[in-house]
């Protein structure tokens, strides 16, 4: 397997991206014609982390408060864009740095970006990390929590890889989504 | 100190006991082998053994002149074992890992006096041995760490009691070449030894030899690491060595590996199932003794090299229908272990003697399955074409035939293979009624490579049209009422496949661990999707390209119309879970009928014999009840076989009823409980009761609860009792009677139930509820010391409770209260307890609960509470604070002013600080004023602290 995370002590990372939580109501606050979307991240922790950074045309940082073990879902309007996970801080010593051209995903306009679950299991210093693709999972989140944006907005999954299984969904199920 | 525990002289030349048919438990079925056997000692005396028991495992040896299987050290179950071999007549080496962490031993026993006193001694951790230097007793090489920091080892020659000892100056140093070593092997049939270097820059690995005692290092050779194993085993010959790799194959098998041609020349063993984890030469390093593997993370040994010695006739007639193999041969005495196996057998470890031409049974591998029959499989050749025949195993059911057929392809799909082998998995199936068709379809391992590469980028084309084929074959020649597909892996995408293509053939589907959207393989995540893991999944799969899509069980969820099984694993490293769950989203979407089980904690297939045994249960009701199949509990049982399948349905219903890797699922565990309860198992009996009183499923219904705790009583369940007394002693749901109640408190304690009932007797004894009146008798049962009941820190604290009540609850006897206050003074110190004051000396956190309207607490832990401080009344008690106890009590006053006393109990104290917390029920989350009464042994209020819980606004 290819090393695509690197360890480095935290005190190095610079960091002014602004910090982030999910939206809370389900409802559809894009404007018409302006150039955002949704993203969606789905997270699965073996423990806690302190923060999560995102690098792009906006860039943002996941906090700890919101980045408990287990799993969980950010969506978050956004700029559209081309980003990328850059580092994730295990603790307030240490952060894995994630190599460019790996971790890339984008936001499209005016739809539900899904760009992935980022996996991360941690122990002690050490942690490996991976970008999953759980679509399906995320769909199901997507119609149980947030039934009223999944109506007026198509999702699209846009994490590495090329998936149209949201596409193919929607054209099976015409008006179910 | 060790002792003789077990002897098994079985003499047979041609015995064969023919076993009774009868269903077999899970529990012995999924089970690991009893013994596992190495080697002779030098002088033949005796044979190594590792012993798997239920709750342990041990290192032994079995005396060759006797058969007697004797125990030498415990390992327990938490350690695996990786390799055990002699050192000497009475020395062993055993190498164990625990948590990734390799732990060597040297065991040593000695055998005068009748009794073998064994001792082991720990190898210092501070490296490996390399060699049990056999041409130098009592010698090792040795690969030392010598320094920490760099991850690197140097050789030494060293005499055991040296190492022992960490006396490494007495050693010899042979050194290592440049670069940081990681390993060393040592032959000592050609006196070579190997290192492996791993470079620090890149992840090149370079072997280099010499003869032992020369300083020159020699390549062997050097290459790039990848996603696969490559670890130089032993020289085979001056121009070969062995290898163990997976570098062209799933598992890691043993090759030789040609150093001219620097290639891999021939393929020496592969296991189906698991990698090979180690290689033994033959001590005149003219071949390969034995390979060995982690069956279950169990060590299990495979021996290569038979020997000349052996009468095969002799053998063959005393094994009938058997296949053996020689496991070891002692050459000085002639004496040979043998193993036997067959499908429908684990098989036996034998002592064969040459001279005298005689052989006796050691032991069964599995002696707990003797008794049963199991199925034969049938070999079937189905003919495709001119060029081409699969072959396929049906085994059909010894008796209690259903009348199904079982199509079952294999993983892979791409170098795996069926056996011929007992597989506990189809004897499992068989075993309950169902016959099962398992077939080695093209691109299967073991028949050359043009077939393996014909079955390259047939999913869901030439692999089923093969399955097909074999089915048809079967069906020609024997009658099925049903057929179903049952698969795990790639046997999951083609139990799905299958149905599809062939709606008319299938009755049902279960398909486990399965890969079922052939896109997403090379989608899947930011690892899969780079070149390297694209190109080897396209190596089996195909081009990524649209005509994948057609053959996706998930894009053709709509063709399937008949039940479907799925189950997952949501730590699947193989076949991610989302494949499963995907297909999943699509079958409920089209509303088909599918039901999962999808476990946490669980990767590409159970790794527990607990998860097989869940798993095969859950399977086989399934198919019972969706083919609405005769159920197997209805036909006769006898007494043990009805026992058998209620443990299987007691353990299903508990997997969905309270334990948590599968997510709690009441309705289905209330089933599965009513299930096992009709096969009269007790505890089930008794939880079907628990579900009516709680209303777990449905509403709330005692006279329903009664009657099924009545039903667990009978059939001998202690608890039973005690809550049947419980229920008529505090009149919950019915009326009170303390008689009756009392009648089952005596019958639950005979039995030995918790201590608790005797805390409710003391109750009765001590107001007189449903008996005479007797302080003395309820504080004697109070003692909690009838032996036969089971006393728990738990039940301490129901005690606890209740003295409390007694002390505190002045609307009962008088004398009752003052006999108890005298026994906690007594019990505590009566000075102390003239502190008359406490402080709350927390008293921000958790003093309030806020609840909003759903009914959660805000609070995440939903409790109430403080920290207190003991105030006493002089400083001279301040200063030697002795510890001792306050009672507390809690209640809480609803809106209309109704006040319910929720708990007391005592706190015992030291320190001068106790902690006094409560945590709120979901059921309590409701508008109420607390309130906290902290109370001297004396039943003197000291403090009272009130905590509101309220709505949230708005």
């Amino acid at each position: 397997m290819k090393l695509i995370t690197s360890l480095i002590l935290s005190f190095l990372i610079i960091s002014c991206a602004q910090q982030v939580s999910s939206i809370k109501d389900d409802k559809d606050t894009l404007e018409q014609q302006s150039n955002t979307g949704y993203l969606l991240i789905g997270v699965d922790l073996s423990y806690g982390l302190k923060y999560i950074d995102i690098s792009g045309k906006k860039p943002i940082k996941l906090t700890e408060e919101d980045l408990r073990s287990g799993k969980s879902y950010f969506l978050i309007d956004m700029p559209a864009g081309d980003y990328a996970f850059k580092d994730i801080g295990l603790n307030h010593l240490f952060t894995y740095t994630l190599k460019k051209g790996y971790w890339d995903f984008q936001v499209e306009p005016g739809v539900i970006s899904y760009v992935g679950h980022l996996r991360v299991n941690s122990y002690g210093i050490g942690a490996n990390a991976e970008l999953e693709n759980r679509s399906s999972q995320a769909l199901t989140f997507l119609e149980e929590e947030f039934p009223n944006i999944l109506k007026s907005r198509r999702v699209r999954y846009r994490g590495p890889g090329e998936d149209p299984f949201f596409e193919k969904v929607e054209n099976e199920f015409t008006g179910g989504l | 100190m060790k002792v003789i525990v077990y002897l098994c002289t079985a003499l047979l030349l041609s015995t064969n006991i023919q076993a009774e048919y009868k269903l077999v438990p899970t529990s012995k079925l999924y089970a690991s082998s009893y013994i596992s056997m190495g080697g002779f000692s030098p002088d033949g005396k005796y044979l190594v053994a590792i012993i798997n028991e239920v709750d342990n495992r041990h290192l032994g040896v079995v005396n060759t002149t006797t058969n007697e299987i004797i125990k030498l050290e415990d390992i327990g179950t938490a350690r695996s074992i990786e390799d055990f071999d002699w050192f000497s007549n009475r020395k062993i080496y055993l190498k164990l890992t625990n948590r990734g962490r390799v732990e060597e031993f040297i065991v040593e026993f000695s055998d005068n006096a009748n009794e073998i006193v064994s001792s082991a001694k720990g190898i210092p951790s501070a490296g490996f041995i390399v060699d049990i230097f056999k041409s130098a007793p009592d010698h090792v090489l040795f690969a030392r760490r010598k320094d920490f920091k760099e991850p690197s080892y140097e050789l030494i020659h060293i005499k055991i009691d040296d190492l022992l000892n960490k006396n490494f100056d007495a050693g010899i140093e042979y050194g290592k070449p440049s670069g940081r070593v990681i390993h060393f092997f040592y032959d000592s049939f050609t006196n070579n030894i190997t290192a492996t270097i791993r470079s620090k820059e890149s992840d090149k690995v370079t072997l280099k030899y010499r003869k032992l005692k020369t300083t020159r290092w020699k390549k062997l050779l050097s290459f790039e690491r990848g996603d696969y194993t490559f670890k130089a085993v032993n020289f085979m010959s001056n121009r070969s060595i062995a290898v163990l790799t997976n570098k062209d194959a799933d598992k890691i098998g043993l090759y030789e590996y040609n150093l001219d041609k620097q290639a891999i020349v021939r393929e020496i063993y592969t296991h189906p199932d698991y990698d090979l984890t180690g290689v033994t030469m033959l001590a005149n390093g003219k071949g390969i003794e034995k390979v060995t593997y982690l069956e279950h993370g169990r060590y299990t040994s495979h021996y290569l090299t038979p020997t000349s010695e052996i009468d095969s006739d002799t053998i063959s007639k005393a094994l009938p229908d058997m296949q053996w193999l020689i496991a070891s041969t002692h050459e000085k005495s002639k004496v040979s272990l043998i193993r036997s196996y067959s499908s429908y057998s684990p098989g036996a470890f034998y002592l064969y003697k040459a001279d005298s031409n005689e052989m006796t049974k050691i032991s069964s591998l599995m002696p707990e399955l003797d008794d049963y029959t199991f199925a034969r499989n049938k070999q079937v050749t189905v003919k495709i074409d001119d060029k081409t025949n699969i072959e396929a195993f049906l085994t059909l059911p010894v008796q209690n035939s259903v009348n199904v057929l079982l199509v079952m392809p294999h993983g892979g799909p791409i170098g795996i293979r069926d056996h011929d082998y007992f597989s506990r998995e189809v004897q499992f199936l068989a075993n309950r009624g169902f016959s099962v068709l398992r077939v080695n379809y093209r691109g299967s391992g073991g028949f050359g490579k043009a077939f393996l590469k014909s079955g390259v980028a047939q999913f869901g084309k030439q692999i089923e049209s093969d399955i097909t084929a074999a089915v048809d074959l079967v069906r020609k020649e024997h009658t099925f009422n049903k057929v179903c597909t049952i698969g795990s892996s790639y046997g999951g995408y083609s139990s799905l496949m299958l149905p599809i293509q062939h709606p008319e053939t299938y009755d049902c589907a279960v398909a486990t661990y399965g890969i079922f959207d052939l896109p997403l393989l090379f989608n899947s995540s930011n690892i899969k999707v780079l070149e390297d893991y694209r190109n080897s999944t396209e190596a089996v799969v195909g081009k990524n390209d649209e005509a994948l899509f057609d053959v996706s069980p998930v894009y053709s969820a709509n063709k399937i119309q008949i039940p479907v099984l799925l189950i997952g694993g949501r730590d699947d490293p193989i076949a991610d879970f989302e494949h499963t769950f995907r297909m999943y989203y699509m079958l409920d979407k089209y509303k088909k009928n599918v039901e999962t089980l999808f476990y946490d904690n669980v990767g590409h297939g159970q790794s527990s014999w607990k998860g097989e045994m869940h798993e095969s249960a859950y399977i086989v009701d399934y198919l019972y009840r969706v083919l609405e199949l005769p159920t197997i509990y209805d036909s006769e049982l006898t007494a043990d076989e009805k026992q058998s399948l209620a443990i299987d349905y007691a353990r299903l219903a508990d997997s969905f009823g309270f334990e948590s890797n599968l997510g709690i699922d009441k309705n289905k565990a209330f089933a599965l409980y009513k299930v096992a309860a009709k096969l009269e198992h007790d505890r089930a009996t008794f939880n079907v009761g628990t579900y009516h009183e709680q209303g777990e499923v449905g509403q709330k219904n005692i006279d329903e609860a009664i009657k099924w705790y009545r039903k667990a009583a009978d059939l001998g369940y202690a608890t039973a009792y005690s809550r049947l007394g419980n229920i008529f002693y505090d009149g919950l749901g019915v009326e009170a009677d303390h008689k009756l109640a009392m009648s089952y408190f005596e019958k639950a304690q005979q039995m030995g139930s918790k201590a608790e009932v005797l805390i409710k007797m003391a109750d009765a004894y001590c107001y007189g509820h449903g008996v005479e009146e007797n302080i003395e008798y309820c504080f004697d049962l109070l003692k909690l010391d009838a032996p036969e009941n089971k006393v728990s820190r738990k039940t301490r604290a129901v005690r606890n409770q209740q003295i409390a009540k007694l002390v505190l609850d002045e609307s009962q006897n008088p004398e009752v209260i003052k006999y108890f206050k005298r026994y906690l003074a007594e019990k505590y110190d009566a000075q102390v307890f003239a502190i008359e004051k406490v402080r709350a000396i927390r008293a921000k956190p958790k003093s309030t609960l806020i609840i909003n309207f759903s009914g959660d607490a805000i609070n995440q832990k939903q409790r109430i509470g403080n920290k207190f401080k003991l105030i006493p009344q002089d400083d001279s008690i301040r200063k030697d604070m002795k510890p001792t106890a306050l009672l507390y009590r809690w209640t809480s006053t609803d809106k209309q002013g109704n006040t319910t006393t929720r708990y007391q109990s005592i706190a015992n104290i030291s320190q001068g600080e106790i902690n006094i917390f409560y945590n709120l029920s979901q059921a309590e989350l409701q508008p109420a004023m607390w309130s906290l009464e902290l109370f001297n042994i004396e039943g003197q209020l000291i403090e009272t602290k009130n905590y509101p819980v309220n709505f949230k606004d708005g």
